[in-house]
């Protein structure tokens, strides 16, 4: 690692959590969505 | 927290739509508690062993979307780019991420949650353009330049003139609940 870089390094943090859950149901209602309008 | 508006868009960014049906026994699983499972797919994740559709690429906002996406400012600086997250970063590690489950905290309490993190570090342009001072508030994920999923920094940041925005290992994290 370069030394005279890292100096100027500014950090940054994320923390973030996915609700698979919520996901699911949204892209089930998407999928019903779709069939429904064929 | 990940605006659960993009859910369709993560879930096309993070698994080959054409398998939809192949994941739906292991969406339902994610709903229950099975830690092994969990693991099974923070490991694949981490060993690229899912599809992407589409090359995820991180960007940096000052301002972050309106809850229907639209609305966000990406930092401005003249040297900066969005940074692949399926590269290998300095260290020749791949970006992200990192296998594992931890118990879930606050609204997921008393669920396992499997934990993806960056294994290398994450580096933006160095900003030259002089007399530049801007705070960074969030990140955006995008794919063939459209905003996937978007969430806050922990804390604000602010950059400037001869700076490096980094995200240290295991600095980026994404838990799936």
């Amino acid at each position: 690692m370069d030394k005279e870089l890292e100096k100027k390094y500014k950090p940054m943090q994320a923390n973030v959590t996915v609700d698979l859950k919520l996901l699911f149901r949204e892209q089930q209602a998407k999928e019903q969505k779709e069939k429904a309008a064929e | 927290m990940i605006n659960t508006y993009y859910g369709t868009k993560i879930l096309n960014a993070f698994f080959n739509t054409a398998y939809q049906s192949k994941y739906t026994a292991w969406f339902n699983a994610m709903q229950g508690n099975n830690s092994q499972l969990k693991e099974d797919t923070a490991e694949a994740l981490a060993e690229n062993k899912i599809d992407f559709p589409v090359e995820p690429v991180l960007a940096l906002f000052t301002k972050a979307p309106e809850a229907d996406g639209t609305g966000y400012i990406e930092a401005t600086y003249n040297e900066y780019n969005r940074v692949s997250l399926t590269q290998k970063g300095p260290a020749g590690n791949q970006i992200m991420a990192t296998a594992g489950t931890e118990d879930g905290t606050g609204e997921y309490a008393g669920k396992k949650v499997a934990v993806v993190k960056n294994q290398d570090i994450i580096v933006f342009p160095e900003i030259e353009e002089e007399e530049y001072s801007e705070t960074i508030v969030g990140f955006g994920v995008f794919g063939n330049n459209n905003l996937l999923l978007w969430g806050e920094l922990t804390a604000p940041t602010p950059i400037e003139t001869q700076e490096i925005p980094v995200f240290r290992v295991e600095q980026f994290v994404f838990k799936l609940a």
